[in-house]
């Protein structure tokens, strides 16, 4: 038996049920991701997690297909199964094959984007996966890049936010695998 | 020259001074840091951060000084001084002495805290750094050990704050250096 249950709609507080239904309005999804719904009798996970969302990764200035190759190359190098697994949904959409998926996934230094694109998944990454070792002259290296002080705040919060959300989704499988 | 800049206090939004005073008195000195007058040129990333953490990581906790404890050990793991000086701050104001948590950061494995508090902080900086080892089991043993599943989703969600903050110290501290 799971360590957590997925709770039906009408066992959630109203809040929570609010602002899953907004999240999933505004994501598009047709049904609602189990490692939100999880956490649906905890009201204030679930609005920490809309509000970091809508925050801190939507509405950012870069192409939807860019953010979503550096969703799954964040969570691939951080064996994240949902976040992954969620990102190749959502580029199987925007008409990314499975060959090209794994050829990006293997060499993530090689991606077949526009250079805006490519470099704004290259910089994501690595702050994402070594912020620790990042110096000023990256930071001018992005701003010579095309990007401007406010696109790499937001790279900046888009990396975070990632973090962040694995934290959640690796959990939430973790406490939903059968023992 | 830094690459960001703190934003000055005259030139902050109403919203923005709101979210800065929110941050301010979530710190000992009741001042914000650098990175958090950094993100203040970035008013929405600002809001996202400055509101997820008052859900995450809510003062007081049911936990007493045990997020803290956690933060300042993940801090420390990442390499995030901004974290770090900031958790150790409040630790330092809650009463412990610089030797004691020297000692925590030297040997986390076997933290000298109440039983309770040592699980906690223990499972939470698994969750945060060391994810993919843990296991359905791991979720029961915490459960044995006397924590709700609300206590468990509590600890997923300090976690996972402490990654997003950990990536936004880190990567924004080393904007703030001098070139």
């Amino acid at each position: 038996m799971a360590f957590f249950d997925i709770p039906k709609d009408e066992d959630l507080p109203a809040e929570s049920r609010k602002l899953l239904d907004e999240y999933q309005r505004l994501t598009g999804a047709k049904i609602r991701a189990s490692n939100w719904q999880i956490f649906g009798r905890f009201p204030k996970i679930i609005e920490a997690r809309f509000l970091a969302w809508k925050n801190l990764s939507s509405d950012m200035p870069f192409s939807a297909d860019a953010r979503m190759v550096a969703v799954m190359l964040i969570a691939h190098t951080k064996r994240c199964q949902l976040c992954f697994a969620g990102a190749r949904f959502q580029l199987d959409k925007l008409g990314f094959d499975e060959d090209a998926m794994d050829q990006m996934c293997a060499n993530p230094d090689t991606l077949p984007l526009e250079e805006r694109d490519r470099r704004f998944v290259h910089y994501t990454l690595r702050i994402a996966m070594d912020s620790a070792n990042l110096a000023p002259k990256d930071f001018r290296e992005m701003e010579q890049a095309g990007f401007s002080k406010d696109e790499i705040l937001e790279m900046i919060a888009f990396a975070a936010y990632w973090n962040m959300n694995i934290v959640f989704s690796q959990a939430a499988l973790a406490g939903l695998a059968e023992e | 020259m830094a690459f960001f800049e703190l934003v000055p206090e005259d030139q902050l939004s109403p919203e923005s001074r709101r979210h800065i005073e929110m941050a301010g008195k979530r710190t000992p000195s009741q001042a914000v840091g650098p990175s958090v007058r950094a993100m203040a040129a970035h008013p929405r990333v600002l809001k996202g951060f400055v509101e997820v953490r008052e859900e995450l990581n809510p003062i007081p906790s049911r936990f007493g000084s045990g997020p803290y404890i956690a933060g300042m050990l993940i801090a420390h793991s990442v390499g995030c001084r901004a974290c770090f000086n900031l958790s150790r701050g409040w630790l330092v104001k809650l009463g412990f002495d610089d030797a004691t948590l020297s000692g925590y950061c030297a040997a986390p494995a076997t933290l000298p805290l109440a039983e309770r508090d040592r699980r906690m902080v223990e499972f939470t900086v698994r969750l945060a750094c060391d994810r993919n080892s843990v296991k359905p089991s791991d979720f029961r043993d915490m459960e044995r050990a006397g924590f709700s599943k609300e206590d468990v989703l509590e600890m997923i969600g300090v976690a996972a704050f402490w990654n997003l903050a950990t990536t936004f110290g880190t990567a924004l501290d080393a904007g703030l250096q001098d070139e």
